[in-house]
């Protein structure tokens, strides 16, 4: 029983087809507060299980691990619903986790890891709130012309999806950069897979914030984030701008 | 494929007719204002605008939200307002019950948008059940078959096939395609912006895009398609019919289809359309290309974009679309609405994971449910709309027991009403207007005085100079009148060392007449600065040296940056002194006659030939007799046979003598023809004696100057100033074609000194005194600063004069810039006695989007006497044309005036009111995201359809509209009767007025009556405390 008990782990950490599980249960919150939680504590169980399991994992899991994360990063370009965008770019991320831990890491970087994705997606998840607060839904190109309407939100939006799809100086940058560097030599294709993930990534994120942010307004205007709202996000995404800064001396 | 001459030449008729209604678009160089809906004249005002909505997507009203914030600020008198809403009622049946009148005043005045919707899924007894709170009936009961076939039967009627793909399958062709032709037409007509050329461009733009599309990597991407089309034929005739057929687009519809597609990229069109019907265009000679041209590319693209979008399972022609729509009705009503951005956007989610699952039944189930929460929102809000509505007359409870059919009736008045309110708002803004010019206007005329003005200036008729000329006339004994700034005088001009002509003169002229630059001081070496400059431009634009420039030189750039963005004046001035000033020059104005023009051709002959004799045979000049090349100039023009003294003194045979006299014929172009063709374009040169003394003559008459000439009289052209701007031009003079006008201000002068004009002007009562001296001189209406010419040919009298002279003028500039200065916003804090260092400033400085506000807020177009508008301001917002209708007899100046300036006039208010009323799609958006295109236009981003308009910046300030726009509001100062009967001989300007493009008051001076123009009635219009008093005169026109 001990031998399997990492399938468990492919529950939280998403493995195909479990992922489907995490993704499922995300998509039918539509509390921001409850999405924020289940970004936040959803990948922790596994990394929990992980650090304390004995068993040697196959190696085959770490193409299994990349595969699903190239399959959540496609599966992240073609979606329009920032909610859902926010499940699949997790999935993408923390699928990851796999190969740093059976490439045998430090237990604290897979923790760094899951972290720094987890932080600017539970703040997405907020922001996300946010938007559909006002325009009862976050399905990109319906919504649109944002920056117009709600500069400030915007601006947090922007931040936030610069940290979440690991922008540089934002601790996902710093994490992606250790782990491909440290698998180009053993795992050199692994290594491409990865950053093939990456500029995915980059790609999904770019798309939906240009189709959110510009073009025409809807006639119906709303207020933009309060002042202190904006504050609070702001100082969390310099905490995270600060943290990764800090950690890149650390990983680096 | 090979088409028949027949078909041929219908394919090319459908293109020209389909293209009409596309705007000329003039290159950016001189810019021409011009009526976006230029080509929809010939309906009314409405109904062109309802037009330009349809092929254009522009909006031809402001908000109503904007025009309410007019009226709250007093610009939109309540009272035509009202005057507006009851004529509508009177033409509408009356609904028992309902205080009408009260509800639109309302729904204008206090409602912020529209009450009624197009959404036709909403039924008038839903709308009820709403208002009375029930619940609606079921949507199972609405037929979709019933949509989906009035969807296939407008299938061509509003977009190209593409397009409804797009709104039915999100396939995104329309942008796509658009992005093609916009690279091809860059590659194409590119006027030397790009370093690499397309290559093969004088075959013309079909085929030399052929060539290249055929090996284009990224076509053959997107689908090998294009190549079996380009296979088909050569012609882009064939071509078009082949796609046209291949969509399945029955015939009847190619010509609506081919205006949707050229409206689709109208600046793109509007260039091609304007460079093709321009035969002396240089480009379009050397590399030509017209409308065919551009829809045969856009249709191949198109074409093999949809095949390939087909690939994936979407519909590949219109029979196909017909199919699908008929066979999923619900499919493709949930496919519009999510891909055409109409959904609910909380169920957009929901709709597309059904669509994307493709299981009838659960779309079948969803869309039941979208349709249910739909219909019920928009009735309700409909239904609160119209509670509000009911509320101001306490008709709520009226409202709520009304039966459906008075319901409907109520409703189809009120859609009726907002589909023409704007035109109401607009109607009363102007009446507005109106009123507010009549309050400053002095009817009763000044008793003659035969004191002589100390000075007498001439301005164009310009908005701008309406500022300046009050001043001036305010600060001394000045006099002012207005003209066309192209003063009567179309040339077409060479500048120094410049080989091309320019047109000075409004585009509606063709000038006869060519006026040359020549330079009275010696042509001076290039200085240093001006080689390195060339330098660093080639440096700059070589593929590779950039890369090593920005290393090397890249610091000397950073000075520059520097101080052009933190001291744009000081620095500018340092800047011009190091480079070479423009020679002193004179202008070749008067005719040559036969004999000199061919002494002229001679002497160019014999230098070319001494060059080609020198350059071909080595031989030192001071060996190359006369008689040798008087000789040769004999033989190649071919009046002798051959050439003994070249054969004798080069000791040639006589085959290399004639070898080398072809060559004088053919390449060195000696011969009879280009001789002939030397002596026409000499021809052009100048005008004759009697030409120049009819442009004078008819210019000081048509503005009533006759007598009474002062000791100077000046003739002021105006340009702009401004750095880093390409919309330069579009500030300058419109009656110069958008060039400056001293050239035009200096040839009148010139014409208007001499003696020899002015014996001839005597006899023809025009008595110009000997010491009047004619000054040319050009307003920077930047800065608004008037800086004399040509004075080293004042007479030696007259500079004693000068100081007196330009201190006046100093004064006014001073005082103009004052006034004008805190109009821009930007300076608003700037003390008022720096407003001209701030105005300096703004023409120096780089980074100024708004140098000037230019011809904005521009609404009236007075012709008449300058008494009328004297004693009042009218805040830069007139045209003021001068016109004394006591010395037009035949009522020939009038109808020039009206022929010439009133339609240039026309076009500059038309342009400035729908950049306003819809900055994004008849405008050209913000300048800041410009960028220049082939060095004639500009674009928005990288890639964008030309734009066409005028940029945010002059006509909105903070996103609020700065011009307000109206219909130019002309006002004529002469008997009503002599009005009517120049208006009913120019049938430009009779059209303009019959269908509502501009709009007409006669102030008559005999009788003293105000007579306004109104839906082809004469209405008199009476002091502005009483109501307007209706009294139908006369049916005009």
């Amino acid at each position: 029983m001990q031998n399997y008990i990492w399938i468990l782990a492919a529950l939280f950490l998403p493995l195909f087809p479990l992922s489907m599980v995490f993704n499922g249960i995300y998509q039918r919150i539509s509390m921001p507060l409850l999405r924020f939680t289940l970004i936040i504590a959803w990948p922790f169980p596994g990394v929990w299980i992980l650090q304390n399991t004995n068993t040697q994992l196959p190696e085959w899991l770490i193409y299994w691990a990349l595969a699903t994360s190239l399959l959540y990063a496609f599966r992240a370009v073609a979606v329009k619903e920032m909610a859902m965008w926010s499940g699949f770019l997790g999935t993408s991320a923390w699928a990851l986790s796999w190969i740093i831990f059976i490439a045998g890491y430090d237990a604290n970087e897979l923790v760094f890891h899951v972290l720094s994705f987890a932080l600017p997606l539970a703040v997405m998840s907020l922001l996300v709130g946010e938007i559909v607060h006002r325009y009862h839904s976050a399905y990109v190109g319906i919504v649109s012309g944002v920056a117009v309407a709600q500069p400030g939100l915007s601006g947090l939006i922007i931040m936030a999806m610069m940290a979440t799809i690991a922008s540089p100086l934002f601790p996902g940058f710093f994490s992606m950069l250790k782990i491909i560097t440290s698998q180009v030599i053993a795992y050199p294709l692994v290594a491409v897979g990865m950053l093939l993930i990456w500029l995915i990534w980059s790609w999904s994120g770019i798309r939906l914030l240009q189709e959110l942010l510009v073009g025409p307004a809807l006639p119906v205007k709303y207020r933009d984030i309060s002042r202190a709202r904006s504050i609070t996000y702001g100082v969390f995404m310099l905490l995270l701008l600060l943290s990764g800064l800090y950690l890149s001396g650390v990983l680096l | 494929m090979s088409l028949s001459i027949g078909m041929r030449a219908q394919i090319r008729a459908m293109v020209f007719v389909a293209g009409e209604p596309i705007p000329y678009f003039w290159p950016m160089r001189s810019f021409i204002h011009h009526n976006p809906l230029h080509g929809l004249e010939h309906k009314t005002f409405e109904e062109a605008i309802a037009e330009g909505k349809r092929l254009f997507h522009g909006v031809g009203f402001l908000p109503r939200t904007q025009y309410q914030q007019y009226y709250r600020d007093g610009k939109i008198d309540g009272k035509h307002l009202e005057n507006g809403v009851g004529q509508f009622l009177d033409q509408q049946p009356p609904i028992d019950d309902l205080d009408l009148h009260a509800c639109l005043m309302m729904l204008l005045t206090d409602t912020e948008s529209p009450i009624t919707s197009n959404e036709s899924l909403v039924s008038v007894p839903d709308i009820a059940a709403a208002l009375r709170d029930e619940k609606l009936s079921s949507t199972e009961d609405i037929d979709l078959n019933v949509i989906a076939e009035r969807m296939c039967q407008s299938l061509y009627e509003n977009c190209p096939l593409y397009d409804t793909l797009d709104k039915l399958f999100g396939t995104g062709i329309a942008d796509e395609l658009d992005e093609l032709v916009i690279k091809s037409c860059l590659d194409f007509f590119d006027e030397g912006q790009s370093v690499w050329q397309m290559p093969g461009r004088e075959k013309g733009f079909f085929l030399a895009w052929r060539e290249v599309a055929l090996k284009n990597a990224r076509l053959l991407l997107r689908g090998r398609q294009i190549h079996k089309t380009l296979k088909i034929a050569d012609d882009p005739e064939d071509i078009i019919v082949y796609v046209m057929e291949s969509l399945g687009i029955p015939k009847d519809y190619w010509m609506k289809c081919f205006r949707l597609e050229l409206a689709k990229l109208h600046g793109w069109a509007g260039f091609i359309r304007w460079r093709s019907s321009n035969r002396q265009y240089y480009k379009a000679k050397k590399f030509p290309g017209d409308l065919v041209d551009f829809l045969a590319i856009r249709l191949t693209l198109a074409l093999a974009l949809v095949l390939e979008r087909g690939e994936n399972g979407v519909p590949q022609n219109a029979e196909q679309l017909q199919q699908f729509i008929r066979k999923f009705p619900m499919e493709t009503y949930l496919r519009r609405e999510l891909y055409d951005k109409r959904v609910l956007a909380e169920w957009a989610q929901k709709i597309a994971m059904a669509l994307h699952y493709g299981k009838q039944n659960k779309i079948e189930k969803v869309g039941l449910a979208y349709m249910q929460d739909k219909r019920t929102r928009v009735a309700n809000i409909q239904a609160d709309l119209l509670r509000r509505l009911a509320k101001c007359t306490n008709a709520v409870p009226k409202l709520k027991s009304m039966p459906d059919n008075a319901l409907k009736q109520a409703l189809d008045l009120i859609r009726r009403f907002e589909k023409h309110e704007g035109m109401l708002w607009l109607e009363a803004m102007e009446a507005t207007a109106m009123h507010d010019f009549v309050k400053g206007v002095q009817m009763e005329s000044q008793p003659a005085t035969d004191k002589r003005p100390f000075a007498q200036a001439l301005f164009c008729i310009d908005t701008r100079s309406e500022r300046l000329r009050r001043h001036l006339e305010s600060v001394g004994d000045y006099q002012t009148f207005g003209i066309a700034g192209f003063f009567g005088v179309p040339v077409s001009f060479i500048e120094l060392g410049k080989g091309t002509e320019t047109h000075l003169c409004p585009v509606i002229l063709t000038p006869k007449n060519l006026v040359m630059e020549m330079s009275v001081t010696e042509i001076q070496d290039t200085v240093v600065l001006s080689a390195l400059e060339k330098a660093l431009h080639d440096l700059k634009e070589s593929v590779l040296a950039p890369f090593v420039t920005v290393e090397a030189i890249g610091l000397i750039f950073g000075f520059d940056m520097v101080g052009k963005t933190l001291a744009p004046r000081s620095y500018n001035r340092w800047r011009s002194k190091l480079n070479q000033p423009k020679p002193h020059t004179h202008l070749l104005i008067d005719k040559l006659n036969k004999e000199q023009a061919d002494s002229i051709v001679r002497a160019v002959q014999r230098a070319v030939i001494t060059n080609a004799v020198e350059y071909e045979f080595e031989i030192p000049p001071e060996e190359i007799n006369d008689d040798l090349v008087r000789e040769l100039r004999e033989a190649a023009l071919g009046n002798i046979s051959s050439s003994p003294l070249l054969e004798q003194q080069l000791k040639h045979d006589a085959e290399q003598a004639q070898a080398f006299v072809m060559r004088l014929r053919n390449v060195y172009l000696v011969n009879a023809s280009d001789a002939r063709m030397q002596m026409e374009r000499l021809g052009r040169i100048g005008f004759s004696l009697d030409e120049q003394v009819g442009f004078v003559s008819q210019a000081l008459r048509s503005i009533g100057l006759t007598e009474n000439f002062s000791r100077f009289v000046l003739v002021v052209g105006h340009g702009s100033q401004s750095e880093n701007n390409p919309y330069e031009s579009a500030l300058d003079c419109g009656a110069c074609g958008g060039n400056k006008g001293l050239v035009n201000a200096r040839i009148f002068a010139n014409m208007a000194n001499k003696p020899a004009v002015r014996q001839r002007l005597k006899f023809q009562g025009i008595d110009i005194p000997d010491d009047a001296w004619f000054i040319p001189a050009l307003h920077n209406t930047t800065t608004d600063e008037v800086a004399m010419h040509d004075l080293d040919l004042l007479p030696s009298t007259h500079p004693i004069y000068l100081d007196r002279l330009q201190n006046a003028l100093i004064s006014a500039c001073r005082l103009c810039t004052q006034e004008r200065v805190p109009s821009l916003e930007f300076v608003s804090h700037t003390p008022i006695e720096h407003a001209n260092k701030r105005a300096q400033r703004n023409a120096m400085d780089w980074s100024q989007v708004r140098p000037e506000w230019g011809l904005s807020r521009n609404v009236y177009f007075v012709i008449g006497r300058r008494q009328l508008t004297e004693k009042t301001s009218l805040d830069g917002r007139a045209f003021l044309h001068s016109y004394d209708y006591r010395v037009d007899n035949k009522q020939r100046l009038l109808e020039n005036i009206i022929t010439g300036p009133l339609v240039v006039g026309q076009w500059i208010n038309m342009e400035h009111y729908f950049s306003t009323v819809d900055n994004e799609n008849y405008g050209s958006g913000s300048k800041v995201y410009h960028n220049v295109a082939g060095r004639f236009a500009v674009m928005t981003g990288n890639l964008s359809d030309l734009r066409t308009g005028l940029p945010a910046q002059t006509v909105l300030a903070d996103g609020k509209p700065y011009h307000e726009p109206m219909r130019l509001i002309t006002v004529i100062d002469a008997p009503l009767k002599r009005v009517q009967a120049a208006i009913d001989r120019v049938a430009i300007v009779r059209k303009l007025l019959i269908n509502g493009w501009i709009r007409l008051m006669v102030i008559d001076p005999e009788t003293k009556q105000i007579h306004v123009h109104n839906k082809g009635q004469w209405q008199a219009f009476d002091d502005m405390q009483n109501a307007e008093k209706i009294i139908e005169e006369e049916a005009v026109i």
